[in-house]
């Protein structure tokens, strides 16, 4: 991993050195495409719409002002992409029951230890099908709390919410997401 | 005894409450298994959707990403180069054709398939002559007369009244100088079935065009 901070990566790439952009995927690749994934539910779909928002980013990079974090403008970026992505696929539907997405649920994670190479774990796949059955607006929200474990600020600034909105909505996807949980016996 | 709220217990958990609140949840947490047991399933989930932080991606992403960055970053400079240069070149092409002179661009730049469909129809006279191309050009150019299109079988050519009579003056000349038969019975040439074509007459008209048929 890089040692620049972001904004020097930035003004890297800005100044012509492509190359810089690579450390900026690294270090947010995982992030993007979590949050992308549990949107779409499907790996491949996540893995090129991750890919889309890293090249719209660098398209628009010589827009970003620098006056939020570097995060906060890429996540703006990518959930304005999904927004866009799910009103042009409206139509799409994702069946979480089907065997063949059953398949698509484990998540291949390239690490050293062969057996975490993919989620397995049960109570995982429930999560992320409940996680995934959330409104928007609660779903957003949670990955970005207690996956990404955002502040309530960033939060806020990512989703162009009142901080107010976005803690009646963290409290509220956790009560929606626990009934659901406790309704398939995880809880 | 009131139950503490899920809602209430999430903002207990992210430690957003006051002192006052957050000892009065602690308290009632002491004495409520109930409370404990809905802190507890709402810590195990948050505890759950914090190791799907494990999920990634493949370590080839940042590599293949950066190819189609880079693929799509030098062919948006190159067509912004490609695009410069036509633009350049068509400023040039358009300056060059404002400058030529209106000769050219009136006579040789149309399509003489299309010049020819439309002044047919506007001929005042055809003229028949064994001058060649060349010559018919020289005698045209040396009386100010407007080439309106050309081929090697034919000149059009509009002209005022007196280069109109200069010319076929001359074209008799050059006629009879070949021991050629031919005078005036050229003009006022009319195709057969065209009834409607324009008789010629000096006194009500400024320019005419007319056809020199060439050998």
């Amino acid at each position: 991993m890089s040692e620049y901070s972001d904004n020097e990566l930035i003004d890297r790439v800005i100044a012509g050195d492509t190359d810089a952009f690579a450390d900026i995927i690294t270090r947010y690749q995982n992030r993007i495409f979590r949050y992308v994934y549990t949107r779409v539910y499907d790996y491949d779909e996540a893995c090129d719409m991750t890919q889309d928002i890293f090249l719209i980013t660098m398209e628009s990079l010589k827009t970003f002002r620098k006056e939020s974090q570097f995060s906060t403008w890429l996540f703006s970026i990518a959930v304005n992409y999904c927004k866009n992505h799910r009103r042009k696929n409206r139509h799409k539907v994702y069946s979480i029951n089907s065997a063949q997405d059953e398949t698509e649920i484990q998540i291949p994670d390239i690490r050293q230890n062969q057996e975490e190479l993919v989620i397995t774990n049960e109570s995982l796949h429930i999560m992320l099908e409940e996680l995934h059955k959330l409104p928007d607006d609660y779903r957003d929200i949670l990955v970005l709390r207690d996956i990404e474990g955002e502040s309530y600020t960033k939060i806020a600034q990512v989703l162009n919410l009142s901080l107010a909105n976005v803690k009646v909505r963290i409290h509220r996807g956790r009560e929606m997401l626990k009934s659901r949980l406790q309704q398939r016996g995880l809880l | 005894m009131n139950h503490i709220s899920v809602h209430k217990l999430s903002e207990y958990i992210d430690g957003i409450l006051d002192a006052h609140e957050k000892d009065a949840i602690a308290s009632h947490l002491a004495e409520c298994p109930e409370c404990m047991q809905n802190l507890l399933q709402l810590q195990k989930m948050i505890s759950l959707l914090s190791s799907l932080k494990t999920m990634s991606m493949p370590a080839s992403f940042a590599t293949d990403t950066l190819a189609r960055v880079k693929k799509q970053y030098y062919q948006k400079r190159y067509y912004r180069s490609v695009r410069g240069s036509v633009i350049a070149a068509a400023i040039v092409l358009i300056a060059i054709i404002t400058m030529l002179p209106d000769s050219i661009k009136h006579d040789q730049f149309k399509n003489p398939m299309v010049q020819n469909t439309q002044n047919n129809s506007k001929l005042d006279c055809i003229i028949p002559t064994n001058m060649d191309l060349n010559t018919a050009m020289m005698v045209i150019q040396q009386h100010h007369a407007r080439v309106l299109d050309y081929s090697n079988s034919y000149v059009i050519v509009e002209s005022d009244v007196n280069s109109f009579s200069s010319i076929r003056q001359i074209i008799n000349n050059y006629e009879n100088y070949r021991h050629n038969a031919i005078s005036n019975v050229g003009i006022n040439y009319m195709p057969q079935g065209d009834t409607n074509y324009p008789q010629l007459s000096h006194a009500n008209k400024k320019k005419y065009i007319f056809r020199l048929q060439l050998r």
